[in-house]
């Protein structure tokens, strides 16, 4: 029963994941009929129009953060690390050189939201969560250098460290983070990436100010 | 004319109101150390309480309440300069005016019969400056041992061996805290001498010190690498703001070389604490594996007190009282130690263990 219920929602993650469309990163993340206002300095007349939609490829991944956000509420464990692991796993299937911005902010922000909402009082499991979070992220790291995605490691690093900084007030310990920071800054050295490796030690000494 | 008679009691009654009002100074000095010692008594118990909260990531509180004590332990030079000054003129007045009364009583010739008339005044001096260099002392606290026993400096509080003279502290929490972790790194040894050594490193969160320490690099079939040592840090002010430096983060201690090339891919290390106030010295297990340039750890760090081994600090001295551990080098290592500030080491002990092997490693420990 637990198991034939775990593969149901597997199967609705996968399904859910693979429909997300990453725009590349040449295109506007949002550009679309649809008037965003966050995205706009100057109104154009028109813009507003009622009858201009939400499209439905705009948000990729809700139905995604729709699931685990549920099996948060639930307190369902399983379903939330499997959550987590697949939003991660298909975030580097769909990982490509020309829209690693983009497929970084799209996917990784879905984790952000969901270790969020694991930091809720009433979760009884944050610390298990956070853990395995950390865990997940350090592969993922070594697999966007090793690949040679820059730029997404870069942005990685961004989220990751706001992540840490939200975890260090909550009092989760974050020495795997750190370790995470440190391991991707002598790879970095090691490649010669100079820019990178300073961009995640000023993240690693920043964490807990 | 004024009658001499007359005018020595004006004078005494003089130095004397002057005396009160120093008296009161001192009621308002110590008012003010009394504020001051609450404060820091506070945060001191406060940190002490913290150790007990081990499941939680403290290292951010820990080194903010240090911060907080170091602030509440400089006075303003504004108003203890001004203190100082008035006690200092107040002081020099009434002697003067004692000199004065002296002068004026003496009749006829000076004979050794008049010394011994002036032994009081010259006590009462000697005590009216000793009773300055206490309220200097009072006002100022830093680095002096008057009071030291009642205010730590805040370079205490990130002492091992201080902390775990408390009775209600856990310290070994208050380690975990600090995230120690071993790393070994590959070094190009320096005058390019054929052996490529490595470097291994002592990493913390938050920089405690001044505790004996041992540590062990080994695996299944023999050691690697000894190190031992009684470790103390000394962080100098600012030099470019000036501001007095309890407390750092990122540290890293490099304890020794070791030779690269003989590692094999997975080891084992185990560190020891032995702060001067335990009995049981506190470890950290961790395993590691090769990875590139670089050992990594493969599983969590254990952190637990050790109570197969009982020891005691005598003179300095680590004395092992009980020991049935694994670790075999510790029984000798320990022999070596002493409590001067130095971290030795000794590369591929199970050559070769004598007092010729002992290295030392001088390089100093840095925020990276």
């Amino acid at each position: 029963m637990h198991k034939s219920r775990l593969r149901a929602y597997h199967n609705s993650l996968s399904y859910f994941i693979e429909q997300a469309v990453i725009p590349k990163d040449s295109d506007a993340i949002l550009e679309s009929d649809y008037c965003d206002l966050s995205y706009l300095t100057h109104i154009k007349s028109g813009l507003f129009d009622p009858e201009k939609k939400l499209p439905d490829s705009d948000y990729p991944l809700g139905e995604v953060s729709l699931l685990i956000t549920r099996a948060i509420n639930h307190n369902y464990l399983d379903k939330i690390k499997i959550g987590l692991n697949e939003l991660l796993k298909g975030y580097l299937r769909k990982l490509e050189k020309d829209n690693q911005a983009n497929c970084t902010h799209l996917f990784i922000s879905r984790v952000k939201e969901t270790f969020q909402h694991t930091l809720l009082p009433s979760f009884p499991h944050t610390e298990e969560v956070w853990l395995y979070l950390c865990k997940c992220l350090q592969p993922v790291g070594y697999y966007l250098l090793e690949n040679g995605y820059i730029e997404a490691s870069v942005h990685l690093a961004d989220y990751v460290a706001a992540m840490g900084k939200t975890a260090a007030k909550k009092g989760l310990h974050t020495d795997k983070i750190q370790q995470f920071f440190r391991m991707i800054e002598l790879k970095a050295m090691e490649m010669g990436l100079e820019h990178l490796s300073g961009h995640v030690k000023n993240h690693r000494h920043n964490i807990e100010l | 004319m004024i009658q001499n008679n007359l005018y020595i009691l004006i004078i005494l009654s003089l130095s004397g109101s002057l005396l009160g009002l120093l008296g009161s100074t001192s009621i308002f000095v110590s008012l003010i150390i009394q504020r001051r010692v609450e404060r820091l008594q506070e945060i001191l118990e406060d940190l002490v309480n913290l150790s007990f909260e081990e499941g939680k990531n403290l290292s951010s509180e820990i080194y903010q309440l240090i911060n907080r004590y170091q602030m509440h332990y400089i006075l303003p030079h504004g108003p203890s300069n001004a203190i100082l000054w008035y006690i200092d003129y107040s002081i020099a007045a009434v002697i003067i005016l004692w000199v004065t009364g002296i002068i004026m009583s003496i009749r006829g010739p000076f004979t050794s019969e008049s010394i011994f008339y002036m032994l009081p005044q010259a006590a009462a001096i000697a005590i009216l400056l000793v009773f300055r260099r206490l309220l200097k002392n009072a006002i100022n606290p830093l680095d002096n041992p008057l009071f030291n026993a009642i205010i730590p400096p805040p370079a205490k509080l990130r002492s091992i061996s201080f902390l775990s003279n408390y009775v209600n502290i856990s310290v070994k929490s208050i380690l975990k805290q600090a995230r120690i972790n071993i790393s070994i790194e590959r070094k190009i040894s320096e005058n390019h001498r054929p052996s490529i050594k490595g470097r291994i490193v002592l990493k913390q969160e938050l920089s405690f010190d001044d505790f004996y320490y041992y540590i062990s690099v080994y695996d299944k079939q023999k050691t690697y690498f000894l190190g031992f040592g009684y470790l103390i840090l000394d962080f100098p002010p600012d030099n470019i703001t000036a501001k007095p430096i309890p407390i750092q983060r990122n540290m890293n201690i490099t304890l020794g070389h070791l030779l690269w090339e003989d590692l094999p891919d997975n080891l084992e290390a185990s560190f020891l604490v032995f702060p001067v106030g335990e009995k049981n010295p506190i470890e950290f297990y961790f395993k590691i594996e090769k990875d590139g340039n670089f050992f990594m750890p493969i599983t969590e760090n254990k952190c637990f007190i050790n109570q197969n081994i009982v020891y005691k600090v005598q003179n300095g001295q680590v004395a092992l009282l009980k020991h049935e551990s694994t670790l075999s080098y510790l029984e000798k290592a320990l022999q070596y130690l002493g409590r001067q500030k130095g971290v030795y080491f000794v590369q591929e002990p199970f050559k070769d263990f004598t007092q010729q092997r002992v290295q030392i490693c001088t390089e100093s420990p840095r925020v990276q």
